[in-house]
């Protein structure tokens, strides 16, 4: 199966669902939710979710049509790009990225910690770009997406900020290696 | 509605996934109409309705399996109102369509626009196979692609490839989630409300943020990849369009929200050609289906009303789109014990707008005898995919050479509920060759619309078969 055709050939077809993607976001910046999940009765959906983390997450997989527990039979939801690649949809994955990179989702998850994350890592925008390349996908950018991304992540400091200068940079290299068609496939 | 639906767990959960979907695509969408700028010099703003272009395909989804004699009930049988004692519709407040047919009375906008000849009805369609699975169903039905098992584009997408557009709003789907009918490498797009379409700007400014991102993807070669491109361009283009009031009031349901987002962009001149839109009404009724009062009479109330609205917000750009409803099937005819129909196969499909020669109900009518029904079901007798292939012949421009491509190991007889478009810049379409459906000749030249078959073929209209019993 390793050496089939159809296996390698899956490669650029099937894309992370949008659960799995805000998954391995959260996952990978190492998110903590701003506020504890309530206690409650989960078969109680309006009453475990009100107020709670869970009806803001609920409700951004309910928009992009990825409804926990509400999968289409026979086959559950695709995992197919061509269910998934909509505008919506990738419109959203681009913005949530850049929210919780940024730290501006901050009513559901607290801001990721770049500086523990990346510790030891100067603040020069290469050096942290290669860094979050290697968290995030496990290997360096390919030279010429590191091209593209790097004039963005060098605009990204800001003096006035309260945020250090590795966490400005480090935002700014996370959302757009997150917007990136790689992070997106399965 | 005073009771739910059930009986059917695998359409019930996802009844409820739309159900959701509307309240929140009703929260987000925005309350207006669009206008689109003359200076705006934008790639997608040509006047595609009212000119040269084909009309505006809309195909309406009512998933769960609507019923189709609850709609369009035939009058007088006693068949009909022995079998279905508690949930048929009282003949004497039917809405009038002939001698033969009427209508749901709470379907007073279709009754309209029947009088107007806008509206055509055909009865005992469906699939050409029917498994009463709403999921096999609803596949095969947006493939449309029987006997070819191994097709997985749908045919709203072959449509957009036959025609050669190469515009990113050709295709739209009004939803949250691409529908397999839309499924395919011509470009299409997924969205619900406006809300859900711009973009967060980072530190750098936007131009340079939508050119990185476009950079980032170009270099792939897939359909996640161009289609992003695709995503990035139609939302810049998009964000130049100015919401403005819509003076039409909607009824204040997911659907009607979605329609009146697909009005505004229809008006602002965005070519879509086909759109695809779900209406959210609970149709899988195994129990309480609320014919007289209740789920059924609900939701045509609430299609009645949201086509209302649909039709007096696009004003005269009504003559240029061309309306069909769909169903993954009908209901079984006997009702059950409690109160509901269980999954049948035949149904009817409503036909609707300018280009329509409205006021006929066209069927093969197979009847409700015993001996009549499909294993208890209103059997189909005229295959759904004819209805479709006269929609995008006459209304969509397409050849009957080209219609191959889109409905693959067909061959399509006309029905006559259209009138043809006159198109004289349309893209002559790109047929996809099958041993059906050689590449044209000169030896072999392809069909023209004047060399169509006539009305030989005409499926016969009900009233010759109901006059022989």
């Amino acid at each position: 199966m390793i050496f089939s055709p159809e296996l390698k050939n899956m490669i650029g077809i099937k894309v992370k669902r949008p659960m799995e993607h805000f998954g391995s976001v959260v996952r990978n910046l190492n998110l903590q939710l701003a506020t504890p999940i309530q206690p409650g009765d989960p078969t109680k959906p309006e009453d475990y979710f009100h107020d709670s983390v869970m009806e803001n997450i609920n409700y951004y997989l309910v928009a992009q049509g990825h409804e926990p527990m509400a999968w289409p039979f026979p086959n559950g939801f695709p995992d197919k790009s061509n269910a998934w690649t909509t505008l919506n949809g990738q419109m959203r994955r681009w913005n949530y990225g850049v929210a919780l990179s940024h730290g501006s989702n901050d009513q559901d998850f607290m801001p990721p910690n770049y500086d523990q994350m990346l510790e030891g890592v100067a603040p020069d925008p290469e050096k942290i770009v290669d860094a979050v390349s290697m968290r995030l996908l496990g290997v360096r950018l390919a030279i010429n997406d590191r091209a593209d991304i790097l004039p963005i992540v060098k605009m990204a400091y800001d003096p006035s900020s309260s945020k250090t200068k590795l966490a400005q940079y480090a935002q700014t290299a996370t959302s757009l290696i997150l917007s990136m068609p790689t992070w997106n496939f399965r | 509605m005073s009771t739910k639906p059930c009986g059917c767990p695998d359409f019930e959960r996802t009844q409820e996934g739309v159900s959701r979907r509307a309240f929140l695509s009703g929260m987000l969408a925005i309350g207006g109409g669009l206008v689109i700028s003359e200076t705006m010099g934008l790639r997608y703003a040509i006047a595609a309705t009212g000119d040269v272009g084909a009309d505006v395909i809309i195909t309406i989804s009512m998933r769960g399996g609507m019923d189709g004699l609850m709609a369009v009930p035939i009058l007088g049988d006693p068949n009909l109102a022995r079998l279905r004692p508690t949930i048929s519709v009282i003949d004497s407040q039917a809405l009038r369509l002939d001698r033969t047919f009427g209508l749901h009375p709470n379907l007073s906008t279709f009754k309209s626009l029947f009088d107007a000849g806008e509206l055509a009805v055909v009865h005992a369609t469906g699939t050409p196979v029917g498994t009463r699975s709403h999921f096999d169903d609803q596949n095969s039905l947006e493939l449309a692609a029987y006997g070819n098992p191994g097709t997985a584009t749908g045919w709203q997408n072959r449509y957009l490839q036959a025609t050669g557009t190469t515009s990113v709003l050709s295709g739209l789907a009004v939803s949250d989630q691409m529908p397999v009918a839309m499924y395919g490498e011509a470009s299409t797009m997924a969205f619900a409300s406006f809300d859900d379409i711009f973009l967060t700007d980072i530190e750098a400014d936007h131009n340079t943020y939508v050119d990185t991102l476009k950079k980032l993807h170009a270099r792939s070669d897939n359909h996640w990849s161009r289609q992003a491109i695709e995503t990035l361009d139609a939302v810049e283009s998009l964000k130049k369009i100015k919401a403005t009031a819509s003076a039409v009031v909607y009824p204040e349901t997911g659907s009607a929200e979605r329609f009146k987002m697909l009005a505004s962009l229809i008006n602002a001149g965005v070519p879509i050609k086909t759109a695809s839109i779900d209406f959210d009404g609970e149709f899988d009724v195994h129990s309480s289906a609320g014919v007289r009062g209740g789920t059924m009479a609900t939701n045509f109330s609430n299609l009645s009303a949201t086509i209302a609205a649909f039709k007096a917000d696009l004003g005269p750009r009504w003559q240029r789109v061309t309306i069909v409803t769909l169903t993954e099937f009908g209901r079984r005819l006997e009702e059950n014990a409690s109160a509901g129909v269980d999954h049948g196969w035949a149904s009817a499909m409503f036909v609707m707008g300018g280009g329509v020669k409205g006021g006929q109900v066209i069927t093969k009518w197979p009847g409700l005898a015993p001996e009549e029904l499909n294993d208890g079901d209103l059997a189909v007798t005229t295959d759904y995919r004819h209805v479709l292939a006269e929609v995008l012949m006459n209304r969509g421009g397409l050849s009957s050479a080209a219609i191959s491509a889109v409905l693959p190991s067909f061959r399509p007889m006309p029905l006559d509920f259209t009138r043809p478009i006159e198109l004289s810049n349309l893209t002559p379409a790109n047929p996809v060759p099958t041993q059906a459906n050689p590449v044209p000749t000169r030896a072999n030249p392809a069909p023209t619309a004047s060399s169509r078959p006539q009305q030989k073929k005409r499926v016969r209209v009900h009233k010759k078969k109901l006059s022989k019993k």
